[in-house]
């Protein structure tokens, strides 16, 4: 699973992964969320 | 013509260009990777060379029915006459791979319904304002004619060539049809480069995401020429690929012509010609290509793209002097500041209303996939190649005057590609892997709802539950007094029109006042109204038209504009007849009217 990255940068590649999920997330929400509420308006 | 006659008539332009371009590209001697490439390149080059060809057809003052029923004949029967110089086509292959991915039934049905959708009269502002509007006129001349106050008429027209000949055929159904191929087009190109590197069952995932975008979904069954133009820069894109890959200039050649086809389109084909020199000079300043043979391909493509597209340039110099027309400039100045424009990515997708409009939305998945790409290390050369060739031209897009999104639909194309591979792919953590799956799906899948519901007008009228007289009754505000117009009317009467921009439905001549006063002035250049009026009168105008316009009620106009005359003490009543008053629902002063010149 670790082939690509070196045990060293185990943390940077975590922090990374995990920092453009949230990424996802909050693109997402507030993409959606802009979009039901002008809807319901 | 019937739905699925209109049907039938596209898809046999649309294979005849195909076999025609494969044909071509074969003779040739052009080597693809598979059938599907073949095919792709092909599709592309055949729908470009028809374009051309009706223009021509068009210029020399044949445009008539019969007459495009005689050319498309002939190019068939001569094609059978060489069909064994065609290598073999399977349709086997196709069935193989519905089989294997599931995605492919997806984008099956995807596309269906985007053909389904184009089976309606069109109602869109741009198609009816232009894009259908001058090839009526075309279609009523007989030949690609100057349209003397419609300075769209000199704009680059290749895409409207298929719009004239479905007026001459069909009418606006096969006009959105066409447009419609040239997303299917660029779905063939996408599937043509998965194939490569993107495992069997999830072929089809890139081009998911391409027609999925909501933008690109909901203009593929309008009569405009963004799709169209993204179609053919797709395709200069795709041969440098292939220059690259086999180093054989010939495909230099081949991505001249295409840009060629580009320019035809519209102007913004010199982004593409842009990104493709500057992607170069990169390459050769880092020494991966050699400068020599990258020079002399950009003069070959420079030289053919120029002798494919600048007739259209050169007809605009000759009747205004000009070999380009800008329009309104800026949104990005104008409607969020310099300041915003940092966080340009974020403000595009989340407010579409402020670059040209909600409808042309591009979606998430950009914004939010294109990050992860940083996260996988190895990415096949072809969609590296695209994702920067989508960063070179997203760049030059924040240059130009006006920042519409529609103007970005050929990076979606190429975007589409390392989005979809990061996808296929996967990355070396499970639950990023599964959950960043479980995440796109949900987000195409609510995509594809919005383009089901979106079209919810269109179905009775496209599955012929209901007539299209009703339909356009139902949608189309200018339906009901451009009928009056046409049965009322004579044929050469000449209409001043302050302000109706969808043109379409009128059949006599109808002047934008706007053009008009910008060229004649002849607001402000007479002493009394009765000389304008008299002015008018020596221009040829026989009838006025005075729409509903919230903007024109708040504007101040010169005593003597057409808004002001009619209603002018001195001539409003001894030289203007009213003719027609639409009432309008909510006040009665804001209908239509329609008055004629004593």
């Amino acid at each position: 699973m670790r082939k690509e990255f070196p045990k060293n940068h185990r943390f940077r590649r975590d922090f990374w992964t995990i920092l453009w999920f949230l990424w996802l997330l909050i693109v997402a929400s507030f993409y959606f969320f802009d979009l039901f509420i002008s809807k319901l308006k | 013509m019937d739905q699925f006659a209109a049907f039938v008539h596209v898809v046999w332009i649309v294979a005849l260009g195909n076999f025609w371009g494969q044909r071509i590209l074969v003779w040739a001697k052009y080597k693809f990777d598979s059938e599907l490439e073949r095919t792709a390149f092909g599709f592309a080059a055949g729908f470009g060379s028809f374009g051309l060809l009706l223009a021509i057809l068009g210029s020399l003052g044949f445009f008539s029915a019969s007459a495009c029923y005689l050319f498309f004949i002939s190019l068939t029967v001569l094609l059978f006459f060489g069909w064994k110089d065609l290598p073999p086509w399977n349709p086997r292959l196709i069935f193989e791979a519905l089989q294997k991915s599931p995605l492919l039934w997806a984008l099956s049905a995807v596309l269906a319904l985007a053909i389904i959708q184009s089976m309606t009269p069109s109602t869109a502002h741009d198609a009816l304002a232009y894009q259908l509007e001058i090839p009526k006129r075309f279609a009523l001349a007989h030949r690609i004619c100057y349209v003397p106050y419609g300075v769209n008429s000199v704009f680059p027209l290749l895409m409207n060539m298929f719009y004239v000949l479905s007026l001459l055929w069909d009418g606006t159904r096969m006009a959105n049809l066409f447009h419609c191929v040239t997303g299917l087009g660029i779905v063939i190109g996408l599937l043509a480069i998965e194939r490569r590197f993107i495992p069997k069952s999830w072929l089809g995932i890139s081009a998911l995401i391409f027609a999925l975008t909501p933008g690109i979904f909901g203009q593929m069954s309008l009569a405009y020429t963004d799709v169209a133009l993204s179609f053919f820069i797709f395709f200069v894109f795709y041969s440098i690929l292939k220059w690259q890959e086999t180093a054989d200039l010939k495909w230099f050649v081949l991505a001249g012509i295409y840009l060629g086809f580009a320019f035809g389109v519209k102007y913004l084909a010199a982004l593409a010609a842009i990104s493709v020199t500057a992607y170069l000079i990169v390459l050769a300043s880092l020494r991966k290509i050699k400068l020599g043979p990258a020079l002399a391909g950009l003069f070959l493509m420079a030289s053919i793209s120029f002798l494919i597209g600048f007739a259209w340039y050169f007809r605009s110099f000759l009747y205004e002097g000009s070999f380009l027309y800008f329009g309104e400039k800026g949104y990005i100045a104008k409607n969020l500041g310099y300041l915003n424009s940092f966080a340009l990515p974020w403000s595009m997708t989340m407010h579409p209303q402020y670059f040209g409009g909600s409808w042309t939305r591009l979606g998430i998945i950009f914004l939010a996939f294109l990050p992860g790409l940083f996260l996988i290390r190895k990415k096949p050369a072809a969609a590296n190649t695209f994702l920067f060739w989508g960063i070179i031209y997203f760049c030059l897009w924040t240059l130009l005057p006006r920042q519409n999104l529609r103007f970005l639909f050929p990076v979606c194309a190429l975007w589409s590609l390392p989005i979809g591979h990061l996808i296929a792919s996967g990355f070396p953590e499970k639950w990023l892997t599964k959950w960043s799956r479980i995440f796109i799906f949900a987000i195409l899948i609510i995509e594809a709802g919005a383009a089901f519901y979106h079209g919810r007008n269109s179905y009775r009228v496209a599955l012929g539950l209901e007539t299209e007289e009703d339909y356009l009754k139902r949608t189309e505000r200018t339906y009901a007094v451009a009928q009056f117009v046409n049965t009322n009317l004579p044929e050469n009467a000449k209409i001043l029109n302050a302000y109706e921009v969808r043109m379409f439905h009128f059949r006599p001549e109808v002047i934008r006042e706007p053009e008009f006063r910008q060229k004649t002035h002849y607001d402000t250049r007479f002493a009394t109204s009765e000389e304008t009026v008299d002015f008018l009168k020596r221009a040829g105008i026989t009838h006025v038209l005075i729409a509903p316009s919230d903007a024109a009620e708040k504007q101040i106009f010169p005593p003597r504009n057409i808004r002001q005359l009619v209603s002018d003490a001195q001539v409003g009543k001894s030289r203007f007849k009213e003719l027609y008053r639409e009432p309008s629902q909510k006040d009665s002063e804001s209908g239509y009217t329609v008055l004629s010149l004593i």
